[in-house]
């Protein structure tokens, strides 16, 4: 080492012993940097939005049974009234799977998802997850306007899958091109409204009659938007009928 | 990330990202022929280093080969013309 | 330019250095992890699969920020020099950590639909005029391609093979990097995650990148030199006391590179500032066992001929150096790399012409 080491700093070598003024400091920034992470990672995940609250039972497989209609969405009305929404594995719709059993009464195998007042049975992909049985048809709900008034809402369009917590979150921009494959996959679209006075909550959301979004709404899923709607009911769902020509990004604070 | 280009299927719109993802795709694919070329063969010619090195050990610089295979070409061009003037 | 290449070149330092910077990593990890399942449980608990994504993401920034700021640190005090020693390890850790959290997000969010992951993910409908509508993530992916040229360059075969001021301007792109990391973050995840302490955090990273390197930048700064007409071309340097017993010292040539000055027994040499390595301040180094040594990685060279010592081969300008009384001189046209030359000693009886008042 140097001459006059003791007059000038320690030098240090990769590959020669650390200097002992070298290695105090070292000891001293790695306890600073293992509680920068132990901090950072507890503040940041704190910091993190609460997902909202969802009835995931999804690790429990089960059967119900209903009748199952495929229109205006993949539907499940059971004995009671009560209607499940039918979705598939991954990013698809059942639409076409269902197809030969609409108006029939059949058993389905899956796993509930549910959020608020919504919920959605997803298809087992096994071939005979649904499967015709015999039981008492329920009629198919027709859709009921109570008024042509038109609502103004703020809010996001997501998917009837992730939001009702196939994932979690399933709303906001990271999720915006998942969002859009599901739907685009044929999943129901819903509008997750953000306004805090509304009175309507998760409805889904038709497109000049249509649960097929036209590519300039598709554009705008996962964003915060504001637009136009007319409110009527299928049974218990409620649905926006959305006037597309309506719909502008929301920069905005909520109301 | 080099099978992009195969993965790529269902295009149904054609926009500048989409053109960037198939052309990312083929400077990979482009990339990893030139790169095993460059680890088995080429190399021994121009570092001496790199030459006495095993073939398991020269597959490292396989990655880097497929990232930057254009500097990698013009390069390899050059050294091997500085090797065989002088 | 070095003896041979092995996959990883480990040493004693380095090994401890990766197994302190994976623990560090892991210690994020587990505590992101566990503080979300802690806060957000049962009915709201987060998806494992997005706490993955969030916490892998989080970390390669974290990571990214170190290694930003362990270039101007070193530059502020030498202590840091560990840190900067394996810094080309822990880019490359950081840029698996990018990967991982790239990976998940484009299988969670981009597969299992009607479009590729790849279709899916990047070339959905976006908005290049909108800030909601911005698609975030082929910022990241611009960043995560940078990162892996980088990282899939960091080799010491690349450096030789690209020449190291190209290598060095090729991984300067990581600041183009950290641009789009910013944009990646600023029109993605804060979109939606409105807490303001994040938005507060990435502000005070990049205020504190910023500021670090505006110190450095200061605290390295020094006048360049000129010749004076009467001496051209030599240079005066100042005086042989000012130039301490084995330490380095950088002298600044206008609109040359800059030399380093080391004086070793009885003389005193120049050689070019630049190391062979990976272009580190020679300047900044010392003598260890009679050799220059670079303060970066420990390369060293011969003060009186810019060799390095058998069996490497790097080889570095030397410069003519006189002493005239009590003054250095310089002449600052570099030698070519390797070439001898006597070190400057001083005259048995001082000088009488002084030269060079200034």
């Amino acid at each position: 080492m140097s001459d006059n080491k003791n007059s000038a700093p320690e030098f240090y070598v990769g590959y020669l012993p650390l200097p002992r003024s070298h290695k105090r400091f070292l000891s001293a920034l790695v306890s600073v940097l293992v509680i920068a992470m132990l901090s950072s990672g507890a503040l940041i995940a704190a910091a993190q939005r609460n997902p909202g609250k969802t009835d995931q039972v999804s690790t429990q497989r089960a059967t119900w049974s209903g009748t199952v209609y495929t229109d205006p969405y993949p539907m499940m009305i059971h004995d009671d009234g009560s209607i499940h929404l039918l979705i598939g594995i991954g990013k698809f719709g059942v639409k076409d799977r269902i197809a030969p059993f609409n108006g029939k009464h059949c058993q389905a195998d899956g796993w509930a998802l549910a959020r608020t007042n919504r919920s959605a049975i997803q298809l087992d992909i096994t071939p005979d997850a649904i499967r015709e049985t015999s039981g008492p048809i329920r009629p198919a709900p027709t859709q009921t306007t109570q008024s042509n008034e038109q609502v103004e809402l703020i809010g996001e369009i997501v998917d009837g899958k992730c939001f009702l917590g196939a994932m979690k979150p399933g709303d906001g921009k990271a999720h915006k091109a998942c969002a859009t494959l599901c739907i685009q996959g044929g999943l129901p679209p819903m509008f997750a409204v953000s306004n805090q006075s509304s009175t309507t909550q998760l409805p889904l959301v038709l497109v000049n009659g249509s649960p097929t979004l036209p590519q300039s709404v598709l554009e705008l899923v996962g964003e915060p938007i504001k637009l136009t709607a007319t409110r009527s009911t299928l049974g218990p769902i409620e649905i926006l009928n959305v006037n597309p020509a309506s719909i502008q990004r929301w920069s905005g604070q909520n109301p | 990330m080099m099978g992009s280009c195969v993965l790529y299927c269902g295009i149904d719109i054609m926009t500048p990202a989409s053109i960037f993802l198939i052309l990312l795709g083929m400077y990979f694919a482009v990339g990893t022929v030139i790169g095993l070329v460059f680890v088995i063969i080429g190399i021994r010619k121009i570092d001496p280093v790199a030459a006495g090195a095993p073939l398991r050990v020269r597959f490292i610089f396989l990655p880097g080969t497929i990232s930057i295979w254009p500097i990698v070409l013009y390069l390899w061009r050059t050294k091997l013309k500085a090797g065989s003037s002088s | 330019m070095t003896v041979s290449y092995t996959w990883v070149q480990w040493n004693k330092h380095k090994k401890i250095y990766d197994l302190i910077m994976l623990a560090l990593s892991l210690i994020f990890v587990a505590t992101f992890i566990l503080t979300s399942t802690l806060v957000y449980k049962d009915d709201e608990a987060i998806s494992a699969m997005i706490l993955a994504i969030r916490a892998f993401g989080i970390l390669a920034i974290i990571l990214l920020h170190i290694i930003l700021c362990i270039g101007p640190l070193t530059r502020i005090t030498p202590l840091m020099s560990p840190i900067l020693y394996n810094r080309r390890h822990l880019g490359v850790m950081m840029f698996f950590a990018a990967l991982i959290h790239a990976g998940l997000a484009l299988l969670f969010y981009g597969a299992f639909g009607v479009r590729s992951p790849f279709a899916g993910l990047f070339d959905g409908y976006h908005a290049y005029t909108s800030i909601s509508g911005f698609p975030f993530e082929i910022m990241g992916l611009f960043a995560l391609l940078i990162l892996f040229v980088m990282a899939s360059t960091s080799h010491d075969f690349w450096l030789a093979f690209l020449t190291p001021c190209l290598w060095k301007s090729l991984h300067m792109l990581v600041y183009l990097a950290y641009a789009f990391v910013l944009l990646h973050v600023v029109f993605g995840a804060l979109q939606s995650e409105r807490h303001p302490a994040l938005a507060t955090a990435l502000i005070a990273g990049a205020v504190t990148v910023f500021a670090l390197h505006i110190v450095s930048g200061l605290k390295e700064f020094k006048p360049s030199l000129q010749a004076q007409e009467a001496d051209a071309p030599w240079i005066d340097i100042g005086l042989v006391n000012d130039f301490p017993m084995d330490q380095g010292r950088v002298v600044c040539i206008a609109n040359q590179e800059r030399v380093a000055i080391f004086r070793h027994n009885d003389g005193i040499s120049a050689l070019s500032n630049v190391c062979a390595h990976q272009a580190g301040p020679l300047g900044e180094g010392r003598i260890v066992n009679g050799c220059v040594t670079c303060p970066w990685h420990g390369y060293q060279y011969h003060a009186d001929n810019g060799q390095s010592p058998p069996p490497y081969t790097e080889r570095i300008p030397t410069y003519e150096l006189r002493i005239e009384g009590e003054r250095v001189l310089l002449n600052p046209q570099p030698n070519p790399p390797g070439t001898p030359v006597t070190p400057a000693v001083r005259s048995s009886e001082p000088s009488s012409d002084e030269v060079g008042e200034t």
